[in-house]
């Protein structure tokens, strides 16, 4: 197969996926219905309030903005709702009928796979957004929006679009079953219908102010380029982990995501920095810190699930210099790999927020930023004092239960999939948070402020204690389960990092074949 | 060498699906897979066909590992797999030419393999219309073209004949044998062994996810019935022809079956003229002397226990 390049432009063939797809949504009622009503809605909704317009004696000065709000709701509703629910309700449908079984044997790999399903919503959405463009640029002539607005919002709309598309498409790609994929699809749905409502009152706030007037201030594209950034980490994770998750277990599936993550910690860390330099305020460092720990938490659960066996593809692929070998460790599918990676990237995170925060780096920043300025010397006020301790809390917590939930699968559920460690992982602390509440409930003693109590080893209550030094006593006990942890996954550790070796071929039978018949027909 | 199945295992869980399964199949062979449910024939087709990975073993395809290079290894490989294909507003010619794409087929060269395909199925009434409504036995037509799209070296065909008409499965097997003079590895799987034994020159036995036997029909059938059986109509009493048989070196057994002689004899093909003529020259009067031809379903019945797991 000829990859395209400028050269062999002549022999540049389309993702066949998008072919097929897009052959399928021509024909399908869904798609070509849905256009309809779009079409009609705009254009009744046009004639409308012109007829309406036409019945008053003072023009409205805004009818252009008026009609403008009627049709950014609509086009949202498809762009964030419609066209995602239809791409990933078919990717999901034909997981579910096998029809992806015979993708996978043809040559298309997995990337190829999800981006034709990507760019065919995409053309999907630039159908509906030009169909809808002109009435919006139509609105301009009816005053009371300007066009750099119209096309700001546009363009925003169509970027949520994406987004919402791509994690429709991972969430499609999920191994769960149908009624699994319902319960996480629903309230995914709901956050997509509120992504509307947001992109409206948004939309709302910028005609109120216009857009026009901001364009060539750092007002606009402080937030503007940040937003971008941020939806741009966010959609590149939902599409690797998409191809991740359609990709063969004997894949190295995790070497993409880690590598991508790592690559994203990177540039996060320089963005946070320079943004709280610039704002002069510790707000951004905290933030990514917050998320970056909620990632890391949920990397734990996923490296947990990953299993110990590693097929013959991986271990093909493991380099065979030693140092080139410890790195690859870290990155390559396997669980014990994935917690030491986990590990030490949010070491990582809490020693540079720690320095941030308590250790002056921030001010040494600031001072050098505003060259020689005076400072606001080190912050250690009310609500970042203890910061740094919470965060390393909730993920020594996190440590603890999956490592306990490992060393309970292998040492009791050996036979059952892997994903029974990271599911023994979740229930070991919520049982642990519900059932002395539920003691309590019937001794008739739950009350709020016994929720509020020192409760050592419920993660939850770190969110919910009335008295802020528990936090050292949970970090205490924390430390303490991430030994008892560490100590009963120790062997198993190191077993594993030992036989992550290169691939040592074995000798198999050789059969011959029977004599050459030929078939009796 | 076509496909190497080296020592395969595959286990889901506390199941063993695939037991130790060895064997291999070469360019023109057609091989039946035969077995009863839950034997292992579909996972061990899957494993070939790069589906599944194996937990232990390997099945090389023209040399290429499907642990190792999947990516490789799956260009050789047609799979019709026992399900059909249910893709909505899509036309056979559109689905035959989206797997001509999606094999990496361009230009002229698709159009040509799709076409070409499209006459050989003899699909090519009916390449305007949907996927969905077409009858099973023109769905299993479109799988086969679809597995052949790439012009693959092995073919491995997950009962392919389930649920065909008669008709169907005549058309069906006409198009294998097709194929297998094309010099492809075919492996097919089917529970109707009759029609297996019309096309198979080889054969592989499973049960319970262990292998029981492999190798050419008549190999197989050498090993499983070692003693040749005769049927014998004699003009007069059955019963003297039984007793004389009985006293008669090499037959291992004979019994009267409604009016005919039914005996087991031992040696080599020549034993069964030999005894013929010691008959006649005793002066029975032999109007019927056919000796019984063991089939696929006979060596199946011989083999298995019948267990399922």
């Amino acid at each position: 197969m000829n990859f395209p390049t400028p050269s062999n432009w002549r022999t540049w063939e389309p993702n066949p996926i998008v072919v097929k797809e897009l052959r399928q949504a021509v024909r399908s009622w869904a798609v070509t219905g849905m256009l309809m009503v779009f079409l009609a809605v705009l254009f009744f909704v046009t004639v409308g309030f012109l007829l309406g317009q036409s019945f008053h004696i003072s023009p409205n000065q805004a009818l252009g903005r008026d009609i403008f709000q009627f049709f950014l709701p609509v086009l949202s509703l498809v762009g964030f709702v419609f066209i995602p629910v239809y791409v990933g309700g078919r990717l999901t449908a034909e997981r579910l009928e096998g029809n992806v079984d015979m993708l996978y044997i043809t040559t298309l790999s997995a990337a190829r796979i999800i981006r034709g399903k990507l760019l065919c919503g995409i053309y999907l959405t630039v159908l509906f957004f030009s169909v809808c463009a002109p009435f919006m640029v139509f609105t301009n002539l009816l005053r009371g929006i300007d066009l750099p607005t119209v096309f700001v919002l546009l363009v925003i709309a169509f970027l949520l679009s994406i987004l919402s598309l791509q994690a429709a498409i991972f969430l499609s790609c999920l191994p769960a079953s149908k009624g699994l994929k319902l319960l996480v699809g629903l309230p995914a749905g709901g956050f997509m219908m509120s992504l509307v409502g947001m992109m409206t009152a948004m939309a709302h706030e910028l005609m109120r102010e216009g857009v026009g007037s901001r364009l060539g201030t750092w007002n606009f594209w402080g937030p503007a380029l940040s937003l971008l950034f941020i939806g741009l980490l966010l959609f590149g994770f939902l599409h690797l982990a998409a191809i991740a998750l359609i990709s063969p277990p004997s894949a190295n599936r995790a070497l993409p995501l880690r590598g991508y993550v790592t690559g994203a910690w990177l540039l996060t860390v320089v963005v946070a920095v320079i943004w709280a330099v610039t704002e002069a305020s510790p707000w951004p460092v905290l933030a990514w810190s917050s998320f970056t720990t909620g990632v890391l938490v949920l990397a734990l659960l996923i490296s947990a699930a990953e299993g110990d066996d590693q097929s013959v593809r991986i271990r093909r692929t493991i380099p065979e210099f030693g140092p080139k070998r410890g790195l690859a460790f870290f990155l390559y599918s396997s669980t014990a790999g994935g917690l030491a990676w986990t590990v030490v990237l949010a070491a990582a995170t809490m020693v540079f927020t720690w320095l941030v925060l308590d250790g002056g780096l921030f001010d040494w920043l600031l001072a050098l930023w505003r060259a020689g300025g005076t400072t606001s010397g080190r912050i250690s006020h009310g609500d970042l004092d203890n910061f740094t301790r919470f965060l390393s809390t909730i993920f020594l917590y996190a440590l603890a239960y999956v490592l306990l939930g490992l060393f309970i699968y292998r040492r009791f559920q050996p036979h059952r999939p892997p994903i029974f460690a990271a599911m023994t992982a979740v229930a070991l602390p919520a049982l642990w948070a519900i059932v002395p509440n539920l003691v309590l409930f019937f001794l008739n003693k739950l009350s709020w402020d016994a929720l509020q109590e020192r409760q050592l080893g419920n993660i939850f209550n770190v969110f919910a204690m009335k008295d802020r030094s528990f936090i050292v006593d949970h970090q205490l006990c924390a430390l303490a389960l991430v030994t008892i942890g560490v100590v009963l996954n120790l062997r198993w550790f190191l077993a594993q990092r030992a036989a992550f070796q290169p691939l040592r071929r074995e000798t198999l039978p050789v059969v011959p074949p029977p004599s050459h018949d030929r078939a009796p027909v | 060498m076509k496909v190497q199945v080296r020592g395969l295992h595959k286990r889901f869980g506390k199941t063993v699906a695939v037991d130790n399964f060895t064997f291999s199949f070469d360019n023109g062979h057609v091989f039946g897979f035969v077995g009863p449910n839950g034997a292992g024939k579909t996972t061990t087709m899957r494993v070939i066909a790069t589906l599944e990975e194996p937990t232990e073993g390997d099945v090389l395809i023209n040399g290429i590992s499907v642990r190792e290079e999947p990516e490789y290894a799956r260009r050789s490989v047609g799979y019709v797999p026992d399900s059909l294909p249910a893709h909505n507003d899509v036309t056979v010619h559109e689905y035959l030419d989206f797997y001509a794409r999606a094999y990496g087929l361009q230009g002229a060269k698709r159009r040509e393999a799709v076409g070409a395909v499209e006459e050989f199925t003899g699909v090519t009434g009916i390449l305007d219309k949907h996927l969905k409504a077409l009858s099973k036995g023109m769905k299993q037509r479109v799988t086969l073209g679809r597995a052949l799209i790439h012009n693959p070296d092995v073919l491995i065909l997950d009962e392919p004949a389930a649920g065909l008409d008669p008709r169907a499965r005549v058309e069906l097997r006409e198009l294998l044998a097709v194929l297998a003079t094309q010099n492809k590895a075919i492996l097919i799987s089917s529970h109707i062994l009759t029609e297996l034994t019309e096309i198979c020159n080889g054969v592989v036995i499973v049960e319970r996810g262990k292998l029981l036997e492999s190798g050419t029909v008549a190999d197989v059938l050498k090993k499983s019935t070692p003693h040749r059986a005769f049927a014998i109509r004699v003009l007069g009493e059955a019963s003297a022809l039984v007793k004389e048989l009985l006293q008669t070196p090499h037959v291992i057994n004979a019994r009267e079956v409604g009016g005919e002689v039914l005996l087991e004899l031992e040696g080599e093909e020549s034993a069964g003229c030999e005894l013929l003529s010691a008959l006649v020259g005793k002066g029975f009067k032999v109007a019927e002397f056919k000796q019984s031809k063991a089939n696929l379903e006979d060596i199946f019945m011989n083999v298995t226990k019948g267990g399922v797991q």
